[in-house]
């Protein structure tokens, strides 16, 4: 009966206490989960930790997913939060993509400084990475934090203004 | 360009996750999907003492209520005192139920519905006995009346809460 319903539906009846709902979704997209983790991470026991800690946390936040949106990229969005709040714990070197630069700066490319991301507060840090790293929109880059999008639009602008900032004290 | 993260995910290779982990995800999380019935009517019971008393404050049976209107009391029992009993049923229970189904997980709601038989009676019994240490008058006839609007109105209103939250996650 569930095998007919699309993801989107699913995460309905999943949001309404239906366990047949969840281990549906669960056939169907653990497999990729783990492939994308198995490919970023060589420890097969980390992995499976990021594994389950990417489920229990779509199990938590369950109730912020919006049906209107691809469940999908929603799915990759804790997956890989999940993931960068693994390696930030474990400190282990894996392949993960250093966000882009927020703002062509205008500057000749071999003056070009080094962003510091580190010096922005976690928030606006990963409101940038999302916009610029993984070209996000403001809607999706506030189911991600967990905010409304304005805000996200403050983060990213409050981000932007600090990193020039820093930029021109250089 | 570089390859969007999102798209490696979505194109990653599908690998089965140790039999050993799914079991363990999957046990996690169906705990959480079922939770022990009788957590779900602890819970009940507690909404129930704070609608309940809610709902005395404005009933001027127990000489709890914050005014001395007998507005809807005179309104009810102009259709006789059975009626009255059957509509303070409804709404004593009715009440509780319904700001459980809005307030409570959706599992402990979906459980509820599934014992609604179970849970009712227990919600109508207990509150029986309270109403008799509260010192009411418990005379047959009425007694049944009440539970009756006690039955009648905790299934309505607790379908009515959880049509609402389907509503509202099938709308989002």
């Amino acid at each position: 009966m569930d095998a007919c319903k699309s993801d989107e539906e699913l995460m309905v009846a999943y949001q309404l206490g239906e366990a047949d709902a969840f281990a549906e979704l669960y056939a169907r997209h653990a497999p990729q989960v783990f492939g994308f983790l198995r490919k970023k991470v060589r420890s097969e026991a980390l992995a499976s930790d990021i594994f389950q800690a990417t489920f229990l946390k779509l199990h938590k936040s369950r109730s912020r997913y919006d049906a209107s949106y691809a469940f999908l990229p929603w799915l990759f969005t804790i997956c890989r939060s999940e993931l960068l709040d693994a390696l930030k714990k474990r400190s282990q070197t894996v392949e993960v993509p250093v966000p882009a630069v927020p703002e062509p700066l205008p500057m000749r490319e071999e003056d070009r400084p080094e962003i510091n991301l580190g010096a922005l507060p976690l928030s606006q840090r990963r409101a940038v990475e999302l916009r610029y790293g993984e070209e996000f929109s403001f809607e999706q880059i506030a189911a991600q934090l967990e905010t409304s999008p304005a805000n996200a639009r403050k983060l990213v602008s409050r981000a932007v203004q600090f990193l020039r900032g820093s930029h021109a004290e250089k | 360009m570089q390859k969007s993260e999102l798209q490696e995910f979505l194109e990653a290779e599908r690998l089965s996750p140790p039999v050993v982990l799914s079991e363990a995800v999957r046990s996690k999380i169906f705990v959480k999907l079922q939770p022990p019935f009788w957590q779900v009517l602890g819970k009940l019971a507690f909404i129930q003492t704070l609608a309940g008393a809610l709902s005395l404050a404005y009933c001027p049976q127990f000489g709890m209520a914050f005014s001395r209107s007998h507005g809807l009391m005179h309104y009810l029992m102009q259709y006789g005192k059975s009626v009255c009993m059957l509509g303070c049923g409804a709404l004593f229970v009715g009440v509780s139920l319904l700001a459980a189904s809005l307030v409570l997980r959706p599992e402990e709601v979906r459980a509820l519905r599934e014992r609604r038989l179970l849970q009712i009676t227990a919600t109508v019994g207990l509150s029986l006995g309270a109403f008799v240490c509260f010192g009411a008058e418990v005379m047959e006839a009425m007694t049944l009346a009440w539970a009756l609007g006690a039955t009648l109105g905790g299934m309505a209103t607790l379908e009515l809460g959880w049509s609402i939250r389907r509503f509202t996650y099938g709308k989002r």
